[in-house]
């Protein structure tokens, strides 16, 4: 039951209308920073978005498992101090705070699904039983399948690590043997032909591919 | 408390004296004083015959405020009317055409009136000349001030002619007073399932019976929001013998209820949209707070969906949109999703549904015979130009859709199934020769009236349209490489879509693109069903990377909301799980839900229509329809 003494909302000169404009920039703003987050993983043309449901499934693919959606969110708090202080950088505040929380969950989201999708097929290098720090990075290559895109241009896998572990990547491979070199090399040399094969493979698997020659 | 007051004038000090008003309004108040017809109360109710203003005012304040709280106020005047200043005037004996504010009876006066004593209900029918005029005074009802808080009465006008017309008496009396009579007194059925009748009800179908036979276009006017019908008893009701005697004997009801109070001005406000800037969504929004507290009294439910629809279809039929009277219908009737299992509503949503379909029939109709005469009728006449590169191909869409789905709101046998074939046939086939250039598929809210125009094209046996239709999309879907508008895309950014679209790079309009997209399964789809993959096959490799999607609810129930819970969504993409269109056909699952009986399917046909952004798949079934629809099934 509500309080009898307290005084009836009441508004004074409450500009409504231009606060809700306001609030409508500032969740497209939101809108502008989550496509930049998502850009910073993603190409927008593999962005894909849903109206309904719990989730998406591939019914091509019946044994893999079923997404469901997971909400990202963030909390930004403004004290009314700081409103009647006409604090402008609370606006920069609240955005980096948004970008931050978005940042941090949708790198946590994206690194524990490769990781899941990688674990669930065994794709998985185990760093601490490899003789070194160079043989781990040889046996990632060699687990992961370079890609050709449907141009025929193939495409060199992108590795994510720690800044510290990525110079003692880089340091282990300088120091590596020249027989070891030798092999990387051949591997990278392996893999695109691979990539390639794979690309006419699976266009093969058209009806046809490309337009149809001109008739002279 | 029943309270009438009747008032007829025919001898007038300063116009020309008329000969049946006083006859009209006798015969009114006798009618609806007797118990069994009206059963206003004959004591109280007032017969004014050629009064002065002065009395018609006495009177008036009299059975207003002298007796006590008031259920049903209806008031009823045969004589001059009159528009002045924007306002409408009912002359009595004393009233000067030069001084009418003065010495005239004005609606404002009686709405005032009426607000202040606030009936339940109020029932205001007026037959005379220029009575249409009222319609002026309705921006003046609607204002907060007049209108007063949230106790303000439900209000119901009918104005037997049009301003600017005058009505037409004959020996037997008014024609619009005569039409009503016939109603209140059984020789006319207006409906026979309810057993009082609404001024409303009446109102229209005394105006479609004008409309029909005489030169006379009557205005019905206003909400009743508070419990069921209550202008007068329905001599028609229970003219079925299984019905109960208890059932036809039932008491005037009195209960009103606290959602329509809580919803009473945005109620007023979704009324007045019908005829102007309509929105789907938030029309359903107001309708769906409004039912839902009556979840638990399905019929109560029922019954105010019905008063609903009959005020708001009337309303909408002065929309500029022809299609906007069934889809002011078609609104309500899918808010009722949600509450089918309950019998009540189930008949409820087929009646609103029959009701749909006539309105499309008279829609389609419309639409053949306008470009029968001007081939580019279909052309935006507002505003239009190089806007209609891309609102015209929705434009056709929807008129597609729309009209494809008329069929599907009657019963197998019905006359007017076949009444609406054959409009969806003129229509197809109209388009088809007079639009096929427009024929494009450019925004994926086309896909749900893609999905039903070729469905019904399939069942009615019109292979050959449906196949043209299909190439024609399938076509501008591999000429923009699958790349078609999303279907929320906002206004301000479909010039910025085309121009991509145009030059073939969408580097910076990745974000107005569906992605995935259902206008691709439906084609694939329909493919199927046509046998037409060996056509599209080949040319499958121009998608290729292109992500196509169907989402399919997990219960129907919902299949209304902005948002729905549950189901699943389907994904393929082409050149990775999909190279030909029977790769579609082959993954989709055995185990989808269907609506469980032809109304809900009819109404979630009707909520892809509206909202655009959900499909029934269940209309485009895996299995082949061509045999059975050929056999005529």
């Amino acid at each position: 039951m509500a309080d009898s003494t307290e005084a009836p909302v009441q508004s004074y000169f409450a500009y409504d209308r231009e606060a809700l404009a306001f609030q409508n920039a500032l969740l497209c703003k939101f809108g502008e920073i989550q496509e930049a987050v998502v850009g910073k993983y993603l190409k927008p043309e593999n962005t894909q978005r849903f109206r309904h449901g719990g989730g998406w499934s591939n019914p091509s693919s019946p044994h893999a498992p079923a997404v469901q959606w997971h909400t990202h969110s963030a909390e930004t708090e403004t004290r009314f101090e700081d409103i009647v202080n006409c604090d402008l950088s609370q606006i920069d505040q609240t955005l980096a705070a948004f970008r931050g929380a978005m940042e941090k969950q949708f790198a946590e989201m994206i690194y524990s699904t490769v990781s899941q999708a990688a674990e669930e097929v065994g794709n998985v290098v185990d760093a601490t039983t490899e003789r070194s720090l160079a043989d781990a990075f040889m046996a990632t290559i060699e687990k992961i399948d370079f890609m050709a895109d449907k141009h025929g241009e193939v495409h060199l896998p992108e590795i994510h690590v720690a800044p510290d572990t990525g110079a003692r990547m880089i340091a282990a491979m300088a120091s590596a043997p020249q027989e070891f070199r030798n092999q990387l090399e051949a591997l990278k040399a392996r893999k695109p032909e691979e990539a390639l094969a794979r690309e006419v493979e699976r266009k093969a698997k058209f009806v046809r591919y490309g337009p149809l020659p001109c008739a002279s | 408390m029943r309270i009438l007051i009747a008032i007829g004038c025919n001898a007038y000090d300063h116009q020309n004296s008329l000969n049946g008003a006083e006859r009209d309004a006798q015969r009114v108040f006798s009618v609806l004083t007797r118990p069994e017809l009206g059963d206003y109360h004959p004591e109280r109710s007032r017969l004014l015959l050629s009064p002065s203003v002065i009395e018609v005012r006495e009177a008036l304040r009299e059975v207003l405020f002298s007796n006590g709280p008031i259920d049903t106020f209806s008031f009823f005047f045969a004589g001059h009317g009159g528009v002045r200043s924007g306002s409408f005037y009912m002359l009595v004996r004393d009233s000067s055409s030069a001084a009418l504010s003065f010495s005239a009876f004005s609606l404002s006066d009686l709405f005032l009136a009426i607000n202040e004593a606030a009936p339940s209900q109020s029932n205001i029918i007026i037959d005379a000349c220029e009575a249409g005029g009222l319609i002026a005074d309705l921006g003046t009802l609607l204002k907060a001030d007049v209108l007063g808080d949230a106790e303000t009465p439900g209000v119901t006008l009918v104005a037997t002619s049009a301003q600017n017309q005058y009505s037409g008496e004959t020996a037997a009396g008014g024609i619009g007073t005569n039409a009503i009579l016939d109603c209140i007194e059984g020789r006319e059925l207006v409906q026979d399932a309810a057993s009082a009748l609404d001024l409303v009800e009446i109102g229209r179908h005394v105006s479609t019976q004008l409309r029909a036979t005489t030169n006379q276009t009557p205005v019905v006017w206003g909400l009743n929001l508070y419990g069921p019908p209550r202008f007068c008893r329905n001599p028609r009701y229970g003219s079925d013998p299984s019905r109960s005697l208890r059932e036809v004997l039932q008491a005037w009801p009195t209960a009103s209820d606290a959602s329509v109070r809580a919803n009473y001005d945005a109620l007023w406000r979704a009324y007045s949209s019908t005829s102007a800037d309509w929105e789907a969504r938030a029309f359903a929004n107001v309708i769906d707070a409004a039912i839902a507290p009556l979840a638990e009294t399905p019929d109560a439910l029922a019954g105010f969906v019905e008063r609903l629809s009959a005020t708001m279809q009337e309303r909408a039929q002065l929309a500029e949109d022809a299609f906007r009277p069934a889809q002011t219908g078609a609104a309500l009737a899918v808010s009722l999703l949600p509450y089918l299992e309950h019998d009540a509503v189930l008949r409820e949503a087929r009646i609103l549904q029959s009701d749909i379909g006539l309105a499309l029939i008279s829609a389609g109709q419309m639409l053949v015979d306008r470009i029968e005469n001007d081939r580019f009728a279909l052309l935006t006449r507002k505003n239009g130009g190089l806007s209609d590169l891309f609102y015209l191909p929705l434009r056709i869409a929807n008129v597609l859709g729309w009209s494809a789905a008329a069929r599907l709101m009657f019963d197998d046998g019905d006359s007017r199934r076949k009444l609406a074939e054959e409009m969806y046939t003129k229509i197809l086939r109209m388009m088809l020769e007079h639009y096929a250039g427009a024929i494009t598929a450019i925004s994926d809210a086309q896909a749900p009236c893609w999905a039903i125009a070729l469905s019904q094209a399939l069942s009615l046996g019109l292979t050959e349209e449906a196949e043209c239709l299909a190439g024609l999309l399938f076509s501008s879907l591999i000429d923009c490489k699958g790349q078609v508008a999303c279907d929320d895309i906002a206004p301000e950014k479909v010039l910025n879509y085309l121009s991509a679209r145009h030059g073939d790079d969408f580097s910076t309009a990745h974000n107005l693109v569906g992605r995935p997209s259902e206008t691709t399964t439906v084609l694939f789809k329909v493919a199927g069903l046509l046998g037409l993959d060996e056509v599209f096959d080949p040319d499958l490799w121009e998608l290729d990377g292109h992500a196509f999607t169907a989402y399919l609810p997990g219960d129907f129930a919902q299949f209304g909301a902005n948002l729905i819970e549950g189901g699943t969504n389907l994904v393929w993409t082409v050149g990775h799980d999909v190279f030909r269109v029977g790769d579609v056909i082959a993954t989709w699952p055995t185990s989808e839900v269907k609506p469980k009986s032809d109304v809900a399917a009819a109404s979630a046909v009707l909520a892809s229509l509206l909202y655009q952004d959900r499909v029934t798949w269940f209309m485009l079934p895996n299995e082949t329809v061509l045999e059975t629809a050929i056999n005529g099934s």
